[in-house]
């Protein structure tokens, strides 16, 4: 029996998927979806093992996960008691929004790594007192200490010793300058790490239960594989963990098919379209940082474009007939039909009365949810919960539960989504897939029936109705991949409303109807699209036909990031730097800096001083035998006179190594019992 | 006009006695600030820039052009800011530090003025953190680097780190110029533009601002 099994663990906003992969052999073994439990996802996590072939378990030998716990904890706003020491900081180098947990002191460096001033320990000690009994994680960041981190260092030595608590410095996030992002990257990042450990606490726990031993790893925003140290240190880096995930998936699921090189990856999944570039097998990755919700980071994350476009987006009509999809997220016709048939009956009551309806309304239902709050709602939410309480309700009937006109239900119902007490549910591009017979999981019937309401409501055929869907989704779709490959050169104009030849560009290429028979345009895009999800199969085929390039979907792309999240590598970069100095070299690197008379002795001693913390950190990271390679870039500039002036010279090591497998400490012959599962 | 055309004739020819009290003429016969600037100062410095670009001009010839161009400016400047006149932007412009040479720095400002910036110039021997102070306060559309000594040219690009380190960078365009500079150099360093005269410099501020 295998020794060499992976477990993959996707944990998306929707589904929790999970894979077994025999790592040597490179099979897939099994796979399973469950839904994502949000309050809690160790128990979407459990769900999800149990669809999976226990007698694989005893050979697992690596756990990966990936999760999009990092990216909702920070664009949800989830604050924990924080303390960032930002020394040499100014009142404007950070976001005003994190004022709250910012102390500044004074010391800080300068563009050369010079001290600008002391560290004022004092004053420190003071603070750390203070605030050590309220604080579960600190953040330290000082002024170019990415040229000179020795007053990070001192701070954090000073902390520790002090408090005993998880601190983490500007400098070992990130070797980039910008202290605004800094900052920003340093307090996010400690706001993260008290939630971090509950989800590693509570998954470990899943995972003991399953007699599952092997080490856990997290996949990092640039793909990369981060074991348990580092993840309890850095949690930052798992921001865009699950989009990462996806592309190494996809390239993984690409390389068993041949050499990737190439390729533009498309995730079209229930909420939103997903889209990213692999380059020469690489994820691109994006230069400024990845942008999480509203806050700019320097975390070294892949350039991934989202649009709010899925499976489950919300189809509606206007009044001249446009039809447009997203970005809201609802619950598919078919879905509500699956779990309640009888609403099909309420369906024909409305097809009969369709005349009467307003003419945006699609069919609309709602369903409750969560608890129901007693005494808090007023008296036409209040029927509206009740009328809810006896099962799905549609526009209508909740305007006669509550005599009230549908405009203004419809104002009430939306109040009450955002309060989370109620779901919205009608046509999305998933009904439409059941009506065709593409997807069969839930009710086609009343799917067809609600795409049969908004034909006769709009006085158009199903047939024109589905050729608007697959214009506005090849549209938008088309228009996404374009802008993420053109990024270099081109900045693609959102609304599009400024030209009129790249309207009539756009419309030669995406619209059914063209605007000239005399001219053709046509878009020939060298790499070929990826499609994983779902909705991938009956979307991306026209878009890549549009775009003049093939598309391939490979058979397992539904648990493409389930196996992205084993399949990873763990990879590291660290940078030294050597500049000029009054006759003499500076070397700047993560332990300090140093003065040397020479080029060539700084350059030994920046080779050294890498290959030695690159080999630790990888170790640290969980990675097995790394390969370290180093890159030496030399910069001369020459004067209009001819004169020739040294520069700079950057050293980047690089190391990529495979994660250590753990083989399984259970007693071999022992299979796990059922009742064991939770 | 005959008396805006005169203007711009003599401030050509460097007459940088008769070229204020011109202006001073020309205000009290109603003649708007804006137009005498546009019309007579700015029309003439572009001939003089011209004129240098081709060869038919030199160094010489050009500051004492200038010279005039900031005595008519010391007439028309509060004439300017009472009539309120749109200003094209704002720049900060200056020497890098361990450089002292001011000339082309210096007449990079009067053209820049001419053109209807805000000029605030810091003078020589500028220390990064003094440009980032500026950037900071007076939030101008561009920053002008000058150098006219190779051993300083690197002092640019500490310039522009320490932008970058301020999360300032994205809010100004980088211009950099001075004798040894080079396209490829100001490339390099990150910067958004160079130019090698002060006359080609206002156009080239004017292409990185519209975009």
């Amino acid at each position: 029996m295998s020794t060499t099994i992976g477990l993959g663990i996707d944990v998306g906003g929707t589904n929790t998927d999970s894979v077994l992969i025999d790592l040597e052999n490179k099979k897939i073994l099994s796979f399973a979806k469950a839904s994502t439990t949000r309050a809690d996802l160790a128990i979407g996590i459990a769900d999800s093992l149990r669809g999976l072939d226990k007698r694989h378990f005893p050979g697992i030998a690596l756990i990966g996960l990936s999760t999009t716990l990092a990216t909702n904890a920070i664009v949800e706003g989830a604050r924990r008691r924080v303390s960032a020491i930002l020394i040499g900081y100014g009142p404007d180098d950070f976001p005003p929004a994190l004022r709250e947990d910012v102390v500044l002191i004074r010391g800080g460096h300068d563009v050369r790594g010079e001290e600008r001033a002391p560290l004022d320990t004092e004053t420190l000690r003071e603070i750390v007192q203070h605030k050590k009994g309220d604080t579960e994680a600190f953040a330290v960041c000082g002024y170019f200490s990415v040229r000179n981190p020795h007053h990070e260092l001192r701070a954090g030595e000073i902390i520790r010793q002090m408090t005993g608590r998880p601190v983490v410095c500007g400098h070992e996030l990130s070797p980039k300058l910008d202290a605004v992002k800094r900052a920003t990257t340093t307090i996010l990042n400690a706001h993260l790490i008290p939630i971090i450990h509950h989800l590693v606490d509570s998954v470990q726990r899943v995972f003991l239960r399953n007699r599952i031993t092997a080490p856990l790893m997290i996949v990092r925003g640039d793909g990369s594989l981060m074991g348990m140290s580092a993840i309890m240190n850095r949690p930052i880096e798992t921001i865009l963990s699950g989009p990462a995930a996806s592309l190494i998936g996809a390239r993984y699921l690409l390389e068993q098919e041949g050499a990737v090189e190439d390729a533009v990856i498309v995730d079209i999944g229930g909420t939103t379209t997903d889209t990213a570039l692999l380059r020469n097998g690489s994820p691109c990755l994006n230069p400024e940082g990845a942008r999480i919700g509203s806050w700019q980071t320097n975390v070294q994350a892949i350039d991934i474009r989202t649009i709010g476009l899925g499976g489950d987006s919300q189809v509606t009509l206007d009044y001249d007939g446009n039809l447009r999809v997203g970005p809201k997220r609802i619950v598919p016709m078919a879905f509500l039909g699956a779990e309640h048939p009888e609403i099909e009956a309420e369906l024909e009551r409305i097809r009969g009365r369709c005349d009467h309806l307003p003419l945006y309304s699609a069919p609309d239902f709602w369903v409750a949810w969560g608890k129901n709050p007693e005494g808090h709602e007023e008296k036409t939410g209040r029927r509206i919960l009740d009328s809810l309480g006896k099962g799905p309700r549609s526009l209508l009937q909740l305007s006669e539960a509550a005599e009230l006109g549908m405009t203004d239900v419809r104002r009430e119902m939306a109040r009450l989504e955002e309060k989370g007490l109620v779901q919205h549910c009608g046509v999305t591009p998933t009904d439409f897939l059941h009506a065709n017979g593409t997807f069969a999981a839930w009710n086609r019937g009343t799917a067809l029936l609600a795409l049969q309401i908004l034909c006769d409501r709009h006085r158009i055929a199903l047939p024109a109705l589905r050729e608007k869907l697959a214009e506005a989704m090849e549209r938008k779709i088309g228009l996404q991949i374009l802008d993420l490959v053109l990024a270099e050169r081109v900045r693609l104009h959102r609304n599009q409303a400024g030209c009129d030849v790249c309207l009539l560009f756009w419309d030669q290429c995406f619209s059914r109807e063209k605007r000239s028979d005399h001219v053709r345009f046509q878009i020939s895009l060298k790499d070929r699209l990826v499609g994983i999800g779902a909705p991938a199969h009956a979307f991306l085929p026209p878009v890549a036909q549009k775009l003049g390039t093939s598309v391939t979907v490979p058979f397992h792309a539904g648990v493409a990031n389930a196996i992205g999240a084993i399949t990873g590598a763990v990879a590291l970069t660290d940078e030294a730097l050597i500049r000029p100095v009054l006759g003499q070299f500076r070397l700047h690197s993560s332990l300090g800096v140093e003065i040397f008379a020479g080029l060539e002795e700084a350059t030994v001693r920046g080779r050294d001083l890498l290959a030695k913390v690159i080999r630790e950190k990888a170790r640290a990271a969980g990675a097995g035998e790394a390969e370290v390679t180093l890159e030496e870039k030399e910069h001369w500039a020459t004067s209009r006179t001819g004169e020739s002036l040294f520069m700079e010279k950057r050293l980047i090591a690089r190391a990529i190594g495979s994660p250590r497998l753990e083989p399984s400490r259970m007693v071999p012959g022992v299979s796990a019992r059922s009742s064991d599962d939770q | 006009m005959e008396l805006l055309e005169k203007i711009s004739e003599e401030l050509q020819n460097g007459n940088f006695i008769d070229v204020p009290k011109l202006t001073q003429e020309a205000l009290v016969q109603g003649i708007s600030p804006a137009m005498i600037l546009s019309d007579a100062l700015v029309a003439g410095m572009d001939v003089v820039g011209e004129k240098f670009r081709r060869d038919e001009l030199f160094m010489p010839e050009v500051l004492i052009a200038a010279k005039a161009m900031q005595a008519a400016m010391t007439v028309l400047r509060p004439k300017l800011i009472e009539t309120g006149v749109e200003t094209a932007g704002t720049i900060v412009i200056g020497t890098v530090q361990g450089d002292l040479h001011d000339i082309g720095k210096n007449l990079v400002g009067m053209l820049f003025e001419g053109a209807g910036y805000q000029v605030i110039d810091l003078g020589v021997g500028v220390a990064p953190e003094r440009f980032v102070e500026a950037v900071r306060t007076h939030k101008p559309d561009i920053v002008g680097l000058s150098s006219l000594l190779t051993t300083t040219m690197p002092q640019m690009r500490e310039v522009i780190e320490s932008l970058v380190e301020a999360g300032l960078r994205g809010s100004v365009k980088v211009m950099v110029g001075g004798a040894p500079v080079t396209e490829k150099f100001a490339q390099d360093i990150g910067a958004d533009g160079y130019s090698p005269d002060a006359a080609s410099a206002v156009e080239k501020a004017r292409v990185l601002t519209t975009r």
